[in-house]
């Protein structure tokens, strides 16, 4: 199991909410994450997660969590950590998800 | 004076090794009697007629005590006394075994529990004891046979049902093992019963070292007032648990002796981190083995949680989940127990894919957390110290 520096589980964090978030929305992203097997393609859901977070700022939706991961490019943090630890690519999803779930858990319904 | 010394062996087994335990506890605790405890015996002056009368005196209050709970009567608001009906010590009403021929004290004990007054020697016109294989001499049917009072293991009714290694119904056994194996049901283990719509189960745990000096050692720490652990209770003999699987109800356990056994400095030496579990369910027995892989992890998430904030993660925060459906309808119950099951599981046995898995949207629903836990910064501070502790380095 891969322990990860405190900076690199906050990079995790931020994308979680960030995509908790988005996840109000457009549920089908956290089932597409949810779903994938390689880092490539866990690479590409990411990229479309951040087109949606693109439109959703466009279309006024603020969310104060979703600015803060915005402005510390978050998702380029997390490319960059998903092609450090390739080999363990599902620690980095399974850490996203609960954040992302967890963050829909408590902050919808 | 080597006479009058008598030795019960280790059977090797986590059933019977526990039953010493109990007999060396009851004879060291109630009869003010020096044991000797050693890794793989237990050795004590022979007892007398009086103090086999003070033990099996004993051993009757108990049964009244471990095998029975008050229940309040909600109609008549009066408090009754109900048996434990799921437990194999009881058949329609009446005790089994050598539970129900305890009360018989005059016949039973000078010649039936003869090995706490004498070393038992090989005799003629004997037999051999299916689970110990010292030799003994039948005297009486119903109490050496070998039952799933004995050997909770024990699958009675057919052959074909046994398989290879579990004991066979024409199976016997002496009066020694008969007695250890029935004293056992009144020890003080954790248990939790679940009644549930489908079915009801039973979680019984049990610790298990190979040592018996140092399995005293554990479990007189669990027994100890003030740890607080045990309180004799309808559904679960554990204080405050609401917890409804085996591991949930071990982190439970865990969490409690962490905060209070840390005050009183004893659990650094000895935690155990061997259990069985015996679970029942629809009158079945099954045994399972918890072995906690990686116990130093699991103390430094209690340490990280519990010396910043007062926090466990069962007790504050796996205990305030449940499934709730992403649109709008009732929380699915059996769902919020299988999230509960599998976040202990998973902090229990170093899996974070399993703890993962509770968190993963499933038949519709979604990890919510009641309004107990705390505000939202509360919420997002214990998952983030869990995170911390269990993947930071």
């Amino acid at each position: 199991m891969v322990q990860f520096e405190s900076h690199e589980l906050e990079t995790m964090r931020k994308a979680g909410w960030i995509i908790g978030s988005i996840g109000k929305t457009y549920i089908s992203e956290i089932y597409q994450l949810d779903r994938v097997r390689s880092a490539e393609e866990f690479e590409k859901v990411i990229k479309n997660i951040s087109l949606r977070a693109i439109k959703i700022g466009k279309e006024g939706e603020k969310c104060k969590d979703y600015e803060e991961a915005i402005s510390k490019n978050a998702f380029k943090n997390l490319i960059e950590l998903i092609n450090k630890y390739k080999p363990n690519f599902d620690e980095i999803k399974d850490i996203i998800l609960i954040y992302s779930t967890f963050y829909l858990g408590i902050k919808y319904n | 004076m080597g006479e009058e010394v008598i030795e019960v062996n280790k059977y090797y087994d986590w059933w019977f090794d526990n039953a010493i335990e109990f007999l060396g506890y009851l004879l060291e605790d109630k009869l003010k009697i020096k044991v000797n405890w050693e890794e793989d015996k237990i050795s004590f002056e022979k007892l007398n007629d009086k103090q086999i009368k003070h033990l099996i005196g004993e051993i009757e209050r108990l049964i009244d005590y471990k095998l029975k709970y008050k229940k309040v009567n909600k109609k008549t608001q009066i408090k009754e006394s109900k048996l434990r009906t799921y437990l194999p010590a009881i058949h329609n009403g009446k005790y089994v075994g050598i539970l129900k021929k305890i009360k018989e004290k005059d016949k039973i004990f000078n010649t039936k529990i003869d090995f706490l007054s004498k070393n038992i020697k090989n005799m003629k016109n004997s037999k051999i004891c299916d689970v110990c294989g010292n030799y003994y001499t039948p005297f009486d049917k119903n109490i050496n046979k070998l039952t799933q009072i004995v050997y909770p293991s024990t699958t009675t009714s057919l052959k074909s049902l046994c398989g290879i290694r579990k004991p066979q119904p024409e199976n016997t056994c002496c009066i020694k093992c008969a007695f250890l194996g029935s004293i056992e049901w009144l020890d003080d283990y954790p248990f939790i019963s679940v009644y549930g719509t489908s079915s009801n189960k039973h979680c019984l745990l049990f610790p298990l070292l190979n040592n018996l000096q140092e399995l005293h050692k554990f479990k007189n720490i669990m027994r100890n007032p003030n740890t607080g652990i045990f309180e004799q209770k309808e559904h679960s003999n554990i204080l405050n648990s609401k917890s409804t699987d085996s591991y949930s109800l071990l982190l439970n356990i865990y969490e409690k002796l962490y905060e209070k056994t840390k005050i009183i400095r004893e659990l650094d030496k000895i935690l155990c981190d061997d259990w069985v579990e015996l679970e029942i369910k629809n009158g079945f027995f099954y045994v399972k083995n918890l072995k906690i892989p990686n116990l130093e992890r699991l103390k430094k998430i209690f340490e990280s949680m519990f010396y910043k904030y007062s926090w466990f993660p069962y007790s504050n925060f796996i205990k305030y989940t449940f499934a709730k459906p992403l649109k709008s309808g009732n929380i699915n119950n059996d769902l919020s127990n299988e999230n509960q099951y599998l976040m202990s599981k998973g902090i229990l046995m170093d899996d974070f894919k399993t703890f993962a898995k509770a968190f993963q949207i499933r038949k519709g629903c979604i990890v919510g957390f009641k309004r107990d836990i705390g505000n939202f910064k509360d919420k997002k501070d214990k998952l983030n110290i869990i995170m911390e502790s269990w993947r930071g380095i």
